[in-house]
């Protein structure tokens, strides 16, 4: 290189230099170019979200927020966990995870499984929020009122579970508070104990859950049962709205009085319910099902949890069916949870088929002696039977047990064996067609059904004086069951059909709240366990767990936060 | 101050011209031949032999041989840049070996966008150059540097061959962003993040091509990198050949065998069956009925002795004439290391060439250097490592029950299932140990990975303003790796389906620097440098996953249309992924000397980062430090018995920017797999979006620090102690706390939170108190302390989680204001009389009746506060000797070895139908629960002492002499890493980096023997 070239050079180097440099800046901008990141909202995959976030764990297996085991995430199996282990219902000997805590009756804010619960419902809500402020879902009303009613739902939920959670109505990075802060009785200046806020945030979730479940009624789609093949199968309509306003107005008196049986709704409550039951949903009985079916010896009420319960008919039951598929829709939390945590591997259904999954031994839940009793006089006949053994002697559908091997006290809480179980959920199709897949199942959750809306009339219809239509509601039920009906029923005969009917679906806690049969030092109704006694009867525990306390890690987070009145506050 | 000083190549080239020039001058008495050579053995090439008092000079020719004509008796000296002066008596035929010293005074370092001469630093930097006869097992670069500098901690995470260390210079400065500090490689700096298939971005270098480490350690140091400042960098520089050279060819090899060096004590098989029975309820309980009739030491069989060897060739040697010059070196590598655990090893293939060519009378230098690495790695079925522990020893390794068909024979617990095929008819109980030894035989995953390092660097001093230098460097790093699996239906791996996949990412990383540099002296007294230059780096990775599995040929099911899915796909996945990470920087250095004792250098970086939005973007990083060479003061000039005292004072800002993607925009996830999808309503494929929590706030965390230096020599340097003090304040953290529910769309998010503050205090001291012709003795301390405290956390808030987690999802460790972070938030266990820990009692701290969270305390932490090593050589003649030591004191660990077996009432899973073994020290606690995991029972004290390595060599030379050849040279050696351990700790290795021990892959104890040839 000669010299003078060099030199020629400098400036030369300088200027692409300097060329450089100024589109380097714009390189800054450039922002994220990761394909499955994406920038814009694509509507229908946003949509979806807001359904999948009910029973799916997250994206792609993943959970939606950091927690240690991906199923633990989804909705459905923190809804059983809070509302049924807590209960006469059932029970779990696992001793991870907060389960153990739920089963005496003894929650506490740094549980693990009230937080999970809790982010769930905050997550999923914030999910709703999002897609219902997009412009672009403006345009389709129906699919817009679809989500404000999973919204309200879930915010129904929270009202039930926690009383006085976060409130988030919209999108926002402020630091969310709580919900009696929104009350319009609610004075910022004034203190009050935390039995009034949650009196107040009670107050006020009940009032606009209210008000969003009749908002959105008026978009969603008219009441129209449908089947798998149907592209809408899975979409809330109007019925929906109905069931869960009759839940709510049913629920009254425990959100707005503390007390369950001072409700001044129980003729809403039966309105609501009415509207459902005259509707085109219908339950789902002998005359729907299939010649094949019968001919394995299935009854109606088990198709309504089998592997092909979106196609075998018994779909016409279900007002919110969660979907599951073991080729599309796979998680480890929805359905399969229902199967996996009551099954071990040498248990068989009513007609003695295994699972129909090879995820099938996590067994973990069992029923307390006193869900037997609302089948039997005497659990112990259950014991060392088999659920085919089980179906030959009982008079109801329903009592879908296995008591081979098992105990029927739970106690030692320490293996599955002690207590009960139940083979209620299974992966079989009632056609004996073959899964989509070994492993994860193709049982749609019905989250909602249309016997509830049944339930909740007759006991709306017996507070309200309707003896006679109580008893066509509780007959209808039972009819379905093979049951023997009776020409009157009491609201006790009410509160043990629900065990009956919905027993291990995610509903029991609020209604042994309503009748007043949960928290509190005075209360005689007991349970193998209760409040952690583990005699026969167990032991009264007080009112105030009839609430869970919002999780530690969610009050240390949020300075606006008070806890839950009669828990520990962190200092 | 920073001085224009060449590299030393340049310098070797000026005394040797300057050598051969003085040698005409030469007068005959007697003649002196002699041989010149540095402590390796290896010949040193122009070296300065000069007759003292006189004009008789010479250089020593490309063997390291010098001739000249002295006075019988006269006084010689033999000096050479970088090793310590010799004097020698002439005789006919001498022998003298330089001690390389790296401590020399006038010895050039490697700084940020330079090179400075030692005296002249104002920071706290400390070189080093590898030891090449005092180390255990070498496989990377860490290895070289572990223990050897006060206040660098480095401890591999794992004994896997291969493996990553975890590297930490006084402690790091963040909670959530990366704490490794930032490393260059021949003026690259590297992304920090792994390439796919490798497991260490430090890999890529064979640790045989290293020529020396430069740690920065202070702001003033390294705020010339700024944004990427805040944990330290570290500067490694490859070795070069040397002007004018002969070729010169040198072997190293190293063979070595690897042990398990502790187990954990499980029960063995008559210890189980007496628990069991013990335990159970006697020999009739179904539980002891049970039992299988084997005998097995599961951990026995999966581990082995590990043979390893590895392999280094070098040529370097240098071209040219009188006007240029190119030096070179070129170097390849082979390492095969087999793991202790079965089916477990590393192989790496290097290779690299340098050339460093010096053009037109010195003013353009040039520095072109390649380096390749291939590397595979079976990592192993780790998985094996904690069922082997778990796994009942009553059961046989294999049988011939047709039960186990499905696993090739192996045992395993099974249940009976028909919703495979009648070929199938058994289903492995998923909540039960796998068979260890299954797992290992069968696991077939491997890794490899593929990279690129290059760089083009010139140095051009303009001609007739030969005060101005122009300096580039372009560098670019290309990585390709994957992982890739490959199953059938016999495994536990891919049971019955089989399955394939591959998960590939391809990496390139661009960086082009310039900077122009000024130096001139105005008068005696006042000397200036000044540098500023631009730069720019950009990071691309894109990579894709795939995932297959098959219905096996027995299978007999239909889909829904009847058709027979036997041998059709049953699922599938695939995925592309694509990032990018851009940094645009200006920076700028000013040094200042006053009367040539008076130092003063100034820095600044101005950093834009595309990893923040718009407004945060960009962040300024000044700093300004000080020195007095108060050696150089009139009254200290002349006390020879000190030989170097200097004073530095330094401040500085850096940053930290390392949040691993793009963050700030909102985006969404979406699904990319074809069964999680949630189909609903008309035309909707049922793909999932997920708004993703976002932060368009999000800044820089800033470092500034404060720090006082003091460097002492006494004896020409044969003692020498370096003291730092050091103060650094950490605001705009990065991290990750949990948020309020429903305030982004999710429960963490990565925020600037609050104030960290880090201090401590650095000693080092290295003495040689022998040294004369047949003996030499050196040895030395480090000693670091550093305390580290929360100051403010996000939001006002008091405490938030630090990530470790036990149990089933627990937070345990906790950053918590006015404690350290990392801090463990625990109950205080209560103990029986016998002292053995009571399941679910803790002391109720506050007395108010409940156990609550109230009662948890903070109590210790996982960090050491003391870190240290110190070294030990001793040579006579031909032998050497030399150990290391490292030292950890006041880390804390949580035993979770002991932790996850705290059930003792699982053992025998009646529920689930399987055993699982324990230790019978934890058996003997009798707890019937897991749900305890935070008692600070199980945070125990890890300080440790380990001994790394001790070695013995001796060299040898003349091998082989004949009349045209000079002979071999060389050393042959033994050496064992890993010797022993000092601990109080009850789990099975101290030095956990995480502060948890689980089952992770042990470290192995090696014996290595190898040999150094030089031809």
């Amino acid at each position: 290189m000669k010299l003078n070239i060099i030199k020629a050079m400098v400036p030369a180097v300088m200027l692409l230099f300097a060329a450089g440099v100024t589109s380097c800046m714009n390189d800054l901008d450039k922002g994220n170019i990761d394909p499955n990141v994406q920038a814009e909202p694509d509507l229908n995959a946003l949509y979806s979200k807001c359904y999948a976030c009910l029973i799916l764990e997250g994206m792609d297996g993943t959970a939606d927020f950091t927690v240690d085991d991906n199923g633990k995430s989804t909705y459905i199996r923190n809804l059983f966990n809070a509302n049924v282990l807590s209960t006469d219902e059932g029970i779990c000997w696992w001793t991870d995870g907060g389960l153990e805590d739920y089963g005496k009756n003894t929650p506490k804010p740094n549980s693990d499984a009230i937080r999970f619960l809790y982010y769930r419902l905050i997550m999923d809500i914030s999910y709703c929020n999002h897609y219902l402020e997009l412009d672009a879902a403006q345009d389709d009303q129906t699919k817009l009122a679809e989500v404000r009613f999973i919204r309200a739902y879930l915010y129904y939920q929270m009202l039930d579970l926690f009383g006085d959670p976060s409130f988030i109505p919209s999108v926002s990075s402020d630091m969310p508070r709580q919900a009696h802060a929104y009350s319009a009785k609610y004075n910022a200046d004034q203190s009050y104990t935390r039995a009034e806020l949650l009196a107040l945030g009670r107050e006020h979730l009940f009032g606009w859950v209210e008000n969003e479940l009749k908002t959105a009624e008026a978009n969603l789609m008219d009441p129209q049962p449908k089947t798998d093949s149907d592209p809408n199968y899975g979409r809330v309509d109007k019925a929906a709205a109905w069931l869960m306003l009759s839940r709510l107005y049913l629920n009254a008196g425990t959100y707005l009085n503390n007390d369950g049986q001072n409700n001044p709704y129980w003729a809403q409550a039966l309105e609501y319910a009415e509207k459902v039951i005259n509707s085109s949903y219908s339950l789902f009985d002998d005359s729907k099902m299939s010649a094949t079916a019968k001919n394995f010896g299935y009854t109606p009420y088990d198709l309504l949890f089998m592997g092909d319960n979106g196609s075998n008919g018994a779909s016409c039951e279900a007002i919110f069916p969660l979907l599951q598929d073991g080729k599309v829709t796979k998680g480890w939390g929805g359905s399969m949870f229902f199967v996996a945590a009551m099954w071990n591997s040498e248990m068989s259904t009513v007609i003695g088929m295994d699972a129909g999954t090879t995820n099938n031994s996590w067994a973990g839940m069992r029923c307390r002696p006193q869900l037997l009793e609302k089948f039997t006089s005497n659990p112990s006949s259950y014991i060392g039977k088999t659920a085919a053994e089980i179906r030959a002697i009982s008079t109801d559908d329903r009592a879908i047990f296995w008591g081979a091997d098992h105990t029927l006290s739970v106690f030692p809480n320490s293996e599955f064996s002690h207590g009960v179980t139940t083979p209620k959920w299974n992966n079989n199709y009632s056609n004996g067609g073959t899964p989509h897949d070994a492993g994860d199942v193709d049982i749609d959750f019905f989250l909602l059904r249309a016997a509830e809306a049944y339930l909740n009339a007759a006991e709306a219809a017996l507070h309200t004086g309707a003896a006679d239509k109580a008893k066509n509601y509780m007959n209808a039920i039972r009819n379905r069951a093979h049951a023997t009906t009776r020409d009157s029923y009491t609201l006790d005969d009410v509160l043990d059909e629900r065990a009956r009917e919905l027993y291990f679906e995610g509903i029991r806690r609020p209604d042994l709240i309503r009748y007043n049969r949960f928290g509190g030092i005075d209360v005689t109704y007991g349970w193998e366990g209760k409040g952690g006694n583990e005699t026969y009867t167990g032991a009264a525990f007080e009112k105030y767990l009839n609430v869970y306390p919002i999780p530690s890690t969610e009050v240390m987070a949020n300075s606006n936060l008070i806890q839950i009145d009669g828990y520990t506050e962190i200092e | 101050m920073m001085k224009q000083v060449n590299i030393r190549i340049p310098l070797r080239m000026l005394s040797l011209i300057l050598g051969l020039f003085l040698s005409v001058g030469a007068f005959a008495q007697i003649t002196v031949k002699g041989h010149v050579k540095d402590a390796s053995g290896e010949d040193i090439i122009g070296a300065t032999v000069r007759v003292a008092g006189t004009q008789t000079a010479t250089v020593t020719d490309f063997n390291g041989v010098f001739t000249l004509k002295a006075n019988q008796g006269a006084t010689i000296t033999v000096s050479y840049v970088g090793y310590q002066t010799a004097t020698v008596t002439a005789a006919p035929t001498l022998e003298i070996t330089l001690q390389d010293d790296a401590a020399v005074l006038g010895d050039v370092v490697v700084i940020g966008y330079g090179v400075a001469k030692k005296n002249d630093l104002t920071g706290s930097v400390t070189a080093i150059k590898p030891d090449e006869k005092n180390h255990g097992i070498i496989t990377t670069a860490q290895d070289m540097i572990q223990g050897k500098i006060a206040g660098v901690n480095v401890n591999t995470t794992s004994g896997e061959p291969g493996g990553s260390a975890q590297i930490r210079i006084r402690g790091g400065a963040s909670l959530n962003a990366s704490n490794s500090p930032l490393i260059v490689i021949d003026g690259m700096p590297m992304d920090n993040n792994n390439t796919k298939g490798m497991n260490n971005p430090l890999s890529l270098v064979n640790p045989n091509d290293i020529e020396s480490f430069t740690v920065l350690k202070d702001a003033s140091a390294t705020a010339i990198y700024g944004s990427r400042g805040s944990n330290g960098v570290i500067i490694i520089t490859t070795k070069k050949g040397r002007k004018n050279q002969a070729p010169k060819v040198a072997y190293n090899g190293t063979f070595s065998v690897s042990s398990v060096m502790k187990k954990l004590d499980v029960m063995d098989a008559n210890e189980y069956r007496e628990f069991i029975k013990e335990y159970y309820g006697g020999e009739e309980s179904d539980a002891y009925k049970g039992l299988g009739d084997a005998s097995t030491d599961w951990q026995d069989e999966i581990y082995r002795n590990g043979i390893s060897h590895d392999h280094n060739v070098s040529v370097t040697g240098g071209i040219g004439s009188q006007t240029w010059s190119m030096p070179y070196r070129v170097s390849a590598g082979y390492t095969n290391q087999q793991g202790i655990l079965k089916g477990s090893d590393y192989s790496r293939v290097t290779a690299g060439f340098t050339v460093n060519p010096s053009l037109l009378d010195d003013h353009l230098n040039l520095n072109i250097n390649g380096k390749y690495a291939y590397s595979k790695t079976n990592p192993g079925g780790q998985g094996a490592i904690g069922n082997a522990t778990r796994m009942d020893p009553t059961r046989p390794i294999k049988s011939d029950s047709e039960e186990f068909n499905g696993w090739g024979g192996y045992w395993q617990w099974t249940k009976p299932t028909t919703s495979y095929d009648p070929t199938f008819p058994y289903d492995r109980n998923s909540d039960a140990p796998s068979n260890p030894v299954e797992q290992v035989e069968n696991y077939k995953f491997n890794k490899s990975a593929n990279v690129l390092l290059g760089n083009f660097e010139a140095d051009y001093k303009i001609h007739g303003l030969e005060d101005i230098r122009l300096h580039m460097n372009l560098a670019g790093e290309y990585s390709n790796g994957g992982e890739y699996t490959d199953y059938g239906p016999y495994n536990t791996y891919a049971y019955y389906y089989g399955s394939n996949g591959e998960d590939t990412e391809k990496k390139y990383n661009l960086v082009g620097t310039g900077y122009a540099q000024y130096y001139k002296d105005f008068n005696k007294d006042h000397h200036f440098d000044i540098m500023a230059g631009y730069e720019y780096s950009r990071t691309k990775y894109w990579g894709n996953n795939w995932f297959k599995s098959y219905y096996p040929s027995t299978y007999q099911g239909t889909d829904d249309d009847g058709n027979p899915k036997a041998g059709t796909l049953n699922s599938s996945s695939e995925k592309n992924w694509k990032g990018q990470m851009i940094l645009v920087s200006w920076y700028g250095r000013a040094n200042y000397t006053l009367m040539d004792r008076y130092l003063f250098t100034f820095t600044a970086r101005y950093d834009g980062s595309s990893r923040f939005a718009d407004g945060h973007r960009w962040g300024f990083f000044p700093s300004a430090a000080a020195a007095w060479r108060i050696k150089d003061e009139a009254f200290l000039k002349d006390v020879e018995a000190v030989s170097d005292l200097k004073l530095r004072l330094g401040w500085g800002k850096t940053g930290q920017q390392d949040t691993g993607k793009e963050y700030y925009t909102p985006t969404y996830q979406m699904t990319t797999s074809n069964d999680h999808l949630y189909p609903i309503g008309e035309g909707n494929p049922g793909t999932l979006f997920r708004p993703l929590v976002y932060n368009n706030d999000l800044t820089w965390e800033t470092t500034t620090t404060w720090n006082l230096g003091l460097d002492f020599g006494m004896f020409d340097q044969r003692l020498t102690l370096n003291f730092d003090a050091y103060k650094r304040n950490t605001t705009d953290l990065l991290c990750t706390p949990t948020i309020a529910a429903g305030q982004n769309y999710d429960n963490q998010m990565l925020l600037n939170a609050g104030e960290l503050q880090n201090y401590g205090i650095e000693l080092a001291i290295s003495g040689k108190p022998i040294v004369n012709n047949d003996w030499f003795v050196e040895l030395g301390v480090n000693a670091a302390y550093n305390k580290n405290e929360v100051k403010e956390l996000y939001g006002g808030r008091d405490m938030i989680e630090a990530g470790l987690k036990v149990g089933m999802q627990k937070n345990l460790t906790y950053h918590k204001v006015g404690e350290p972070a990392n801090s463990f938030w625990v109950y205080q266990q209560v103990y029986d009389e016998a002292g053995r820990p009571i399941q679910g009692v803790y002391v109720d701290r506050n007395g108010d009746g409940n156990i609550d969270d109230n009662d948890r305390y903070f109590y210790k932490n996982i960090a050491a506060p003391w870190t240290g090593g110190f070294y030990l050589k001793v040579s006579y003649k031909n032998w050497d000797l030399g150990t290391n030591f490292r030292a950890s004191l006041g880390n804390y660990v949580y035993n979770d070895l002991i932790e996850s077996r705290m059930n003792t009432d699982v053992r025998y899973n009646a529920s689930k139908n399987f055993y699982e073994n324990t230790t019978s020290d934890v058996a003997a606690l009798k707890w019937k629960s897991y749900d305890y995991p935070l008692s600070d029972y199980f945070v125990q004290n890890a300080s440790f002492l380990k001994c790394d390595n001790i070695t013995l060599g001796y060299n040898f030379e003349e091998l082989l002499k004949c009349a045209s050849y000079n002979g071999l040279s060389g050393r042959i050696y033994a050496s064992c890493t890993n010797v022993f351990t000092i601990t109080k700790y009850s789990g099975l290795d101290p030095e956990q980096t995480s502060g948890f021990e689980g089952s992770v892959y042990p470290r192995s104890r090696t014996f290595l023997v190898g040999l150094n040839l030089n031809f």
